[in-house]
Protein backbone atom coordinates (compact mmCIF):
# COMPACT_ATOMS: atom_id res chain seq x y z
CA UNK A 1 0.00 0.00 0.00
CA UNK A 2 1.26 3.26 -0.69
CA UNK A 3 2.18 5.73 1.76
CA UNK A 4 3.15 9.09 2.36
CA UNK A 5 6.75 9.48 4.40
CA UNK A 6 5.66 11.35 7.34
CA UNK A 7 5.98 9.40 10.86
CA UNK A 8 9.51 7.64 9.48
CA UNK A 9 11.83 7.46 12.71
CA UNK A 10 15.33 8.08 12.55
CA UNK A 11 17.71 7.43 15.64
CA UNK A 12 21.30 7.21 16.12
CA UNK A 13 22.86 5.60 19.09
CA UNK A 14 19.99 5.41 21.12
CA UNK A 15 18.97 9.07 20.49
CA UNK A 16 15.60 9.60 18.62
CA UNK A 17 16.41 12.39 15.66
CA UNK A 18 13.47 11.79 14.47
CA UNK A 19 12.15 16.00 14.23
CA UNK A 20 15.00 17.19 12.46
CA UNK A 21 15.38 14.99 9.01
CA UNK A 22 14.44 16.76 6.19
CA UNK A 23 15.60 13.28 4.32
CA UNK A 24 15.79 9.95 4.45
CA UNK A 25 17.12 7.36 2.11
CA UNK A 26 18.12 3.86 3.28
CA UNK A 27 20.31 2.43 0.21
CA UNK A 28 20.65 -1.30 -0.14
CA UNK A 29 23.07 -2.11 -2.92
CA UNK A 30 25.56 -4.99 -4.39
CA UNK A 31 28.69 -4.60 -6.57
CA UNK A 32 27.33 -5.49 -10.14
CA UNK A 33 30.08 -8.62 -11.09
CA UNK A 34 30.22 -8.80 -15.19
CA UNK A 35 30.42 -13.00 -15.62
CA UNK A 36 30.13 -12.62 -19.02
CA UNK A 37 30.94 -15.40 -20.94
CA UNK A 38 33.01 -16.04 -24.27
CA UNK A 39 29.93 -16.00 -26.54
CA UNK A 40 27.62 -14.46 -24.61
CA UNK A 41 24.81 -12.49 -26.18
CA UNK A 42 24.54 -10.15 -23.58
CA UNK A 43 26.24 -9.45 -20.09
CA UNK A 44 26.15 -12.03 -17.39
CA UNK A 45 25.90 -10.28 -13.91
CA UNK A 46 25.95 -11.39 -10.34
CA UNK A 47 25.27 -9.75 -7.08
CA UNK A 48 28.64 -9.45 -5.42
CA UNK A 49 29.80 -7.81 -1.84
CA UNK A 50 27.35 -5.24 -0.56
CA UNK A 51 27.83 -1.25 -0.02
CA UNK A 52 24.99 -0.37 2.03
CA UNK A 53 24.32 2.85 2.89
CA UNK A 54 21.96 5.60 4.91
CA UNK A 55 21.87 8.97 3.60
CA UNK A 56 20.28 12.01 5.54
CA UNK A 57 19.35 15.77 5.05
CA UNK A 58 18.98 16.92 8.62
CA UNK A 59 17.92 20.10 10.21
CA UNK A 60 21.63 21.51 11.66
CA UNK A 61 20.82 21.16 15.67
CA UNK A 62 23.82 22.81 17.92
CA UNK A 63 21.74 22.32 21.61
CA UNK A 64 23.52 20.62 24.35
CA UNK A 65 22.24 17.43 23.63
CA UNK A 66 21.89 18.25 20.05
CA UNK A 67 22.83 16.56 16.64
CA UNK A 68 26.11 18.08 16.87
CA UNK A 69 26.75 16.66 20.20
CA UNK A 70 25.71 13.03 18.86
CA UNK A 71 27.36 12.97 15.49
CA UNK A 72 30.26 14.89 16.44
CA UNK A 73 31.65 12.68 19.69
CA UNK A 74 31.89 9.64 17.82
CA UNK A 75 33.68 11.26 14.70
CA UNK A 76 36.15 13.04 16.65
CA UNK A 77 36.90 9.71 18.46
CA UNK A 78 36.70 7.77 15.16
CA UNK A 79 33.60 5.84 16.53
CA UNK A 80 30.60 3.27 15.10
CA UNK A 81 27.46 4.64 15.02
CA UNK A 82 24.38 2.89 15.46
CA UNK A 83 22.03 3.71 12.47
CA UNK A 84 18.38 2.90 13.05
CA UNK A 85 15.46 4.12 10.88
CA UNK A 86 11.80 2.93 10.42
CA UNK A 87 8.97 3.69 7.80
CA UNK A 88 6.06 4.75 10.54
CA UNK A 89 6.58 5.07 13.63
CA UNK A 90 8.27 3.12 16.59
CA UNK A 91 6.19 0.15 16.46
CA UNK A 92 8.09 -2.47 14.60
CA UNK A 93 6.68 -5.35 12.31
CA UNK A 94 5.95 -6.70 9.39
CA UNK A 95 4.54 -3.67 7.82
CA UNK A 96 7.07 -0.99 9.87
CA UNK A 97 10.89 -2.84 9.73
CA UNK A 98 13.51 -1.76 11.43
CA UNK A 99 16.82 -1.04 9.17
CA UNK A 100 20.01 -1.52 11.44
CA UNK A 101 23.48 -0.66 10.58
CA UNK A 102 26.52 0.54 12.44
CA UNK A 103 28.04 2.62 10.31
CA UNK A 104 31.97 4.39 11.21
CA UNK A 105 32.04 7.92 11.71
CA UNK A 106 34.18 8.58 8.12
CA UNK A 107 33.02 12.13 7.42
CA UNK A 108 30.81 14.52 9.49
CA UNK A 109 29.64 18.01 7.81
CA UNK A 110 28.07 20.07 10.87
CA UNK A 111 26.75 23.01 8.70
CA UNK A 112 25.30 23.50 5.02
CA UNK A 113 23.52 25.98 2.42
CA UNK A 114 23.23 29.37 1.27
CA UNK A 115 23.01 32.63 3.36
CA UNK A 116 19.11 32.63 4.18
CA UNK A 117 18.59 29.28 4.06
CA UNK A 118 17.63 26.80 6.72
CA UNK A 119 21.12 25.63 8.05
CA UNK A 120 21.38 21.75 7.06
CA UNK A 121 23.64 18.93 7.93
CA UNK A 122 24.05 15.92 5.46
CA UNK A 123 24.58 12.68 6.24
CA UNK A 124 26.40 9.94 4.53
CA UNK A 125 26.77 6.98 6.42
CA UNK A 126 28.02 3.58 4.69
CA UNK A 127 27.53 0.62 6.51
CA UNK A 128 30.47 -2.00 8.49
CA UNK A 129 29.24 -5.14 6.65
CA UNK A 130 25.37 -4.86 5.96
CA UNK A 131 21.88 -2.83 7.10
CA UNK A 132 20.20 -5.68 8.44
CA UNK A 133 16.30 -5.93 8.11
CA UNK A 134 14.45 -6.83 11.22
CA UNK A 135 10.68 -7.14 12.48
CA UNK A 136 11.16 -6.94 15.91
CA UNK A 137 13.21 -5.12 17.93
CA UNK A 138 12.73 -1.23 19.55
CA UNK A 139 13.33 2.11 18.72
CA UNK A 140 15.63 4.09 19.37
CA UNK B 1 -4.93 31.98 21.72
CA UNK B 2 -3.32 29.52 18.52
CA UNK B 3 0.41 29.31 17.98
CA UNK B 4 -0.34 31.64 15.25
CA UNK B 5 -1.80 34.36 16.99
CA UNK B 6 1.03 34.16 19.02
CA UNK B 7 3.56 34.90 16.80
CA UNK B 8 1.75 37.54 14.97
CA UNK B 9 1.66 39.14 18.41
CA UNK B 10 5.26 38.73 18.87
CA UNK B 11 5.87 40.40 15.46
CA UNK B 12 3.99 43.29 16.86
CA UNK B 13 5.71 43.40 19.59
CA UNK B 14 9.16 43.62 17.63
CA UNK B 15 8.07 46.24 15.40
CA UNK B 16 6.20 48.39 18.37
CA UNK B 17 9.56 48.14 20.29
CA UNK B 18 12.15 48.39 17.50
CA UNK B 19 10.37 51.40 15.16
CA UNK B 20 9.06 54.13 16.85
CA UNK B 21 5.77 55.86 16.39
CA UNK B 22 4.09 52.95 13.80
CA UNK B 23 0.99 51.72 15.41
CA UNK B 24 1.46 48.05 14.96
CA UNK B 25 -1.83 45.68 15.04
CA UNK B 26 -1.49 41.49 13.92
CA UNK B 27 -4.29 41.89 12.32
CA UNK B 28 -5.70 43.56 8.80
CA UNK B 29 -8.15 46.48 9.61
CA UNK B 30 -10.70 48.57 7.68
CA UNK B 31 -8.61 52.05 7.89
CA UNK B 32 -5.39 53.05 9.34
CA UNK B 33 -3.19 55.78 10.95
CA UNK B 34 -0.35 56.34 9.22
CA UNK B 35 2.32 55.61 10.20
CA UNK B 36 0.91 52.26 10.73
CA UNK B 37 1.32 48.51 10.40
CA UNK B 38 -0.62 44.93 10.10
CA UNK B 39 0.48 41.64 9.92
CA UNK B 40 -0.85 39.04 7.31
CA UNK B 41 -0.61 35.46 7.13
CA UNK B 42 1.34 33.80 4.35
CA UNK B 43 2.17 30.40 3.02
CA UNK B 44 2.79 27.37 5.81
CA UNK B 45 5.03 24.28 4.69
CA UNK B 46 3.58 21.94 6.76
CA UNK B 47 6.04 18.56 7.57
CA UNK B 48 9.19 20.02 7.17
CA UNK B 49 10.70 17.29 8.86
CA UNK B 50 9.41 14.17 9.78
CA UNK B 51 6.83 13.41 12.45
CA UNK B 52 6.09 17.15 11.88
CA UNK B 53 9.20 18.05 13.24
CA UNK B 54 9.37 21.30 11.45
CA UNK B 55 6.81 23.83 9.78
CA UNK B 56 8.01 26.61 7.41
CA UNK B 57 6.14 29.48 7.73
CA UNK B 58 5.96 32.83 6.10
CA UNK B 59 4.57 36.50 7.34
CA UNK B 60 3.60 39.41 5.61
CA UNK B 61 4.35 42.36 7.56
CA UNK B 62 3.00 45.48 5.43
CA UNK B 63 3.66 49.28 7.16
CA UNK B 64 2.02 52.48 5.73
CA UNK B 65 3.59 55.60 5.93
CA UNK B 66 0.94 58.13 4.71
CA UNK B 67 0.07 60.34 1.17
CA UNK B 68 2.22 59.02 -1.77
CA UNK B 69 3.44 63.24 -2.01
CA UNK B 70 4.52 63.73 0.89
CA UNK B 71 8.07 64.02 1.41
CA UNK B 72 8.51 63.48 5.45
CA UNK B 73 6.27 60.13 4.86
CA UNK B 74 8.85 59.32 1.63
CA UNK B 75 11.87 59.76 4.02
CA UNK B 76 10.30 57.83 6.54
CA UNK B 77 9.88 54.84 4.04
CA UNK B 78 13.40 54.88 3.22
CA UNK B 79 14.62 54.59 7.14
CA UNK B 80 11.92 51.98 7.26
CA UNK B 81 13.64 49.96 4.26
CA UNK B 82 16.70 50.43 5.71
CA UNK B 83 19.05 46.88 6.17
CA UNK B 84 19.91 48.10 9.73
CA UNK B 85 19.46 51.61 12.27
CA UNK B 86 17.07 52.44 14.43
CA UNK B 87 13.59 52.32 12.25
CA UNK B 88 14.93 49.65 10.48
CA UNK B 89 11.72 47.34 10.21
CA UNK B 90 13.96 44.40 9.28
CA UNK B 91 16.14 44.87 12.10
CA UNK B 92 13.05 45.44 14.82
CA UNK B 93 11.86 42.21 13.61
CA UNK B 94 14.92 40.42 13.84
CA UNK B 95 16.09 41.90 17.45
CA UNK B 96 14.35 38.77 18.57
CA UNK B 97 14.64 35.66 15.99
CA UNK B 98 12.61 33.37 18.40
CA UNK B 99 10.03 35.46 19.08
CA UNK B 100 11.28 34.82 22.84
CA UNK B 101 11.03 31.04 22.08
CA UNK B 102 7.60 30.60 19.93
CA UNK B 103 9.50 29.71 17.48
CA UNK B 104 12.80 28.21 16.81
CA UNK B 105 14.00 30.90 13.86
CA UNK B 106 13.06 33.71 11.69
CA UNK B 107 14.40 35.40 8.61
CA UNK B 108 13.31 38.73 7.19
CA UNK B 109 13.78 37.75 3.41
CA UNK B 110 12.34 40.97 1.25
CA UNK B 111 10.96 44.04 1.06
CA UNK B 112 8.50 45.24 -2.07
CA UNK B 113 9.96 48.47 -1.85
CA UNK B 114 7.82 51.47 -2.47
CA UNK B 115 4.24 50.33 -3.15
CA UNK B 116 0.69 52.22 -3.22
CA UNK B 117 -2.07 50.95 -1.81
CA UNK B 118 -5.64 52.22 -1.47
CA UNK B 119 -7.40 51.78 1.28
CA UNK B 120 -11.12 51.14 1.84
CA UNK B 121 -11.72 54.80 1.49
CA UNK B 122 -10.24 55.04 -1.86
CA UNK B 123 -7.48 57.25 0.16
CA UNK B 124 -3.89 56.06 -1.27
CA UNK B 125 -0.90 55.36 0.88
CA UNK B 126 2.52 54.71 0.01
CA UNK B 127 3.97 51.92 2.34
CA UNK B 128 6.19 48.30 1.27
CA UNK B 129 5.24 44.94 2.85
CA UNK B 130 8.33 42.85 4.00
CA UNK B 131 8.23 39.46 3.78
CA UNK B 132 9.42 36.77 7.00
CA UNK B 133 10.14 33.57 6.81
CA UNK B 134 9.67 31.67 10.25
CA UNK B 135 10.75 28.37 11.03
CA UNK B 136 8.57 26.14 14.10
Amino acid sequence: MAFVIRNGKVGIDGTDITSLIREVSVELTADDVDVTALGAGGHGHLAGIRDDKFTFTAYSDFTASGLHTVLSTKFVSAGTYEVKVTPSGSTIGTANPLFIGYCPALSYNPISGAVGDAAMTPVEMPANGTITISTTGTFP
Amino acid sequence: MSQISDIKDALAANLKTGVSGVQVLGYVRDQVTPPAADIRRGTLDYDQALNGGVTHLTMLIRVFVAGVTDKGSQQRLDAYLAPAGDESVKAAIESDTTLGGLIQDLHVTQATGEQTYTMNDNTQMIGSEWTVELWL
